[in-house]
């Protein structure tokens, strides 16, 4: 992280978590009544997406820490439940939504883990199976250097045993988690994609390689693993290179230890196009066979998604026939034309990969139709 | 306006020095009739350089009285006082106070007086005395237009490019731009189709890695562009359809398969099938338009035939061929 300032609004000056923010960073500090005035000062920057990751605002969650993934209309959610510590990324991938999600997006950590922690008894109290993950809106493990938040939920987890915790990322920083009692309760996950994405698309991202050894070292501690092939991105050669990522991906890691493994492809709001071909003038992404999807997203016209997905699974049914392959966000004629089947006839995707949480995180939820 | 009326040699006006040119005529045929016909009503106004006289106003009168080859010229020579800003300022006036100034003329005015201004909102007030009036939103995009190419600013002065899509031009190559101009020029499509087809173009020269200039020579548009037989409609039309065609390429494979299914299964009178919206969704939609019993019929038992079609399952399986 390139943190060049750090505000705090004064709500959250006094909490504990601040502090120690504070303490660890060491930069000057300027405490704030409203972030209007910091979004003002990123908005008015040449490249404020950019700018809003030199910019930490440390402030309180106002809303739930504990809420629904927010999916979209027309296509079927997985059902994930997000635990919203932070908002946006220090990394710069081209595809991210955030860019557009957020207006203007700006580096947020959240102090008030005494809420975080009383809503999280909630959740295990409730007896439910539950998957829940903190790298929807930010990356789970960029804050670590800043606060060992992940440590501190992998030990939480750790002590139930209705929920399990998913950690997503594309760093390799997994170091300070190797020791941890974790009871298979957190399943440690990345993001893969082509070298050739990773290279030209993915700006501060560990690599491949890197990626894969980390679970690796993940899996040697005995983590449960899990990956997401999201967004695949279409290009001359692309299908020999998700093919190299998928030789990689088994030479490394067994398939018993995979939980899960999500594929989904490159998908935008319109408004992202804008900012994508002005902030990654060299990517070409945007310029795709795109067609504005039943949710308004610009996504692959759906023959290619079909044709990219069942030449994946089939590289990925090669090396791991048992594993679990859902999509992310995609309807049921894909799931029929490339996976065979449609959630619905196992109880619907929530459910199925409730249940197969359950059974490779050892969970004794009640596994919910959803 | 201090000035003062004087006979001045024509050779002594510095025409190439266009300093303070807001309109430039093409033809001056038009004010040498009236001229002639009438004198030289309103005598240009001139001040005096370092190497002539350099015209404020009547670029037109001038160079009409040159092509009628008259030796001595009235003119109102301004005083060696005025100051560039109020040279211009009068220029603008004497433009704009006796007709409407078209965008490309409207674009360097803003352009000149530019450097006088602190911003849009000044430059706006600053000219409404003067006639000429352009609200700060459209003065910063006249700024824009100012940079681009002179044939971009002409084919926006003559509608052949709308003001927005000649300011989507600011994202490629002066000569892509240019070539864009001359083809809105010769095909003149409505403002909807000049973003259809700059974004389609665009776009393909991005993923080709090339520049729009040399997408348009490619056989494929050349050959339609460079038709001797197809009217300015028809050139447009098969230009949509070809950059949509390279630009989607599969989308146009399943739209024609679609469309050669759909008219094997023989449908009747009265009967259409329509695809969901780029195929994405899996409801097709059928219709039956009938005025009689007697054509319901007929388009039932149709309806029952083609359920058995081997085309309409391939229409609903969404089947396209492998290019």
């Amino acid at each position: 992280m390139k943190i060049r300032r750090i505000y705090i609004d004064a709500d959250a000056a006094d909490d504990p978590v601040t502090e120690q923010v504070c303490r660890r960073i060491g930069l000057p500090v300027k405490r704030v009544n409203h972030p209007v005035e910091i979004y003002q000062q990123i908005s008015a920057s040449p490249d404020p997406e950019a700018a809003g990751k030199s910019v930490l605002l440390l402030t309180r969650n106002k809303g739930r820490f504990i809420r629904d993934c927010p999916g979209t209309t027309h296509y079927t959610c997985c059902g994930y439940q997000i635990l919203h510590v932070g908002a946006y990324c220090s990394m710069d991938c081209a595809y991210c939504i955030l860019q557009a999600y957020y207006h203007p997006p700006v580096l947020q950590f959240f102090t008030n883990h005494d809420e975080l922690n009383e809503q999280l008894q909630s959740f295990f109290d409730q007896g439910v199976v539950g998957r829940i993950g903190t790298g929807e809106f930010t990356d789970s493990l960029i804050w670590e250097p800043l606060f060992p938040l992940a440590q501190q939920l992998v030990e939480r987890f750790s002590r139930q045993d209705t929920g399990n915790l998913e950690l997503k990322t594309k760093t390799a920083a997994v170091d300070d988690l190797l020791a941890i009692s974790h009871n298979r309760k957190t399943i440690m996950a990345w993001s893969l994609n082509t070298q050739t994405v990773i290279r030209h698309q993915e700006r501060a991202t560990a690599g491949l390689s890197a990626r894969i050894e980390a679970a690796e070292k993940c899996q040697a501690s005995g983590y449960p693993l899990a990956f997401h092939f999201d967004p695949m991105i279409l290009y001359p050669g692309c299908h020999a290179d998700y093919e190299a990522v998928v030789h990689l991906l088994f030479a490394r890691i067994d398939p018993a230890n995979i939980v899960w493994i999500s594929i989904g492809s490159f998908r935008f709001m319109p408004e992202l196009k804008e900012v994508i071909a002005r902030r990654f003038p060299d990517s070409t992404i945007i310029y795709g066979e795109f067609i504005k999807a039943l949710d308004g997203k610009m996504r692959y016209f759906k023959p290619l998604r079909i044709r990219m997905y069942r030449w994946l699974i089939d590289r990925i049914r090669e090396k791991a026939p048992d594993v679990l392959i859902y999509f992310c966000m995609e309807d049921e004629e894909i799931w029929e034309k490339a996976l065979g089947f449609t959630p619905a006839a196992h109880g619907g995707l929530a459910r199925m990969l409730d249940e197969r949480a359950a059974s490779m995180c050892g969970l004794n939820g009640r596994v919910q139709t959803r | 306006m201090q000035a003062e009326q004087r006979l001045i040699a024509i050779g002594d006006l510095v025409l190439s020095d266009r300093r303070y040119q807001i309109t430039r005529p093409e033809n001056t045929d038009r004010i040498a009739n009236a001229i002639q016909g009438a004198g030289l009503i309103n005598p240009p106004i001139v001040q005096a350089g370092q190497h002539g006289y350099i015209l404020v106003a009547g670029f037109g009168r001038a160079s009409a009285c040159l092509n009628l080859q008259w030796r001595h010229i009235a003119c109102r020579v301004l005083a060696g006082t005025t100051s560039p800003l109020d040279c211009l300022k009068i220029a603008v006036a004497d433009n704009a106070l006796t007709r409407q100034l078209n965008l490309a003329e409207q674009c360097r005015a803003v352009a000149k007086l530019r450097e006088f201004c602190e911003n849009a909102r000044s430059l706006s007030a600053l000219l409404e005395p003067l006639g000429l009036f352009i609200a700060p939103q459209l003065v910063e995009k006249l700024y824009r237009l100012f940079e681009l190419p002179e044939d971009v600013q002409n084919a926006t002065a003559l509608n052949h490019i709308s003001l927005n899509t000649a300011l989507s031009l600011e994202s490629i190559d002066r000569t892509s731009a240019e070539a864009i101009a001359g083809l809105f020029k010769s095909l003149r499509p409505t403002v909807n189709q000049q973003q259809e087809i700059f974004s389609g173009l665009h776009d393909l020269a991005r993923l080709e890695e090339t520049a729009i200039d040399r997408l348009l020579k490619i056989p494929e548009f050349a050959y339609i562009l460079d038709s001797a037989d197809l009217d300015r409609g028809l050139k447009l039309q098969r230009l949509r359809t070809a950059i949509r065609r390279r630009r989607y390429p599969t989308l146009s494979r399943a739209e024609n398969a679609f469309h050669r299914r759909k008219r094997s299964l023989q449908m009747e009178a009265g009967m259409d099938l329509k695809p969901p919206a780029n195929f994405e969704d899996t409801t097709f939609t059928m219709m039956m338009r009938f005025s009689s019993t007697r054509q319901l019929c007929r388009q039932a038992e149709c309806l029952g035939r083609i359920c058995e079609h081997p085309d309409l399952k391939a229409i609903l399986n969404k089947e396209i061929e492998d290019s």
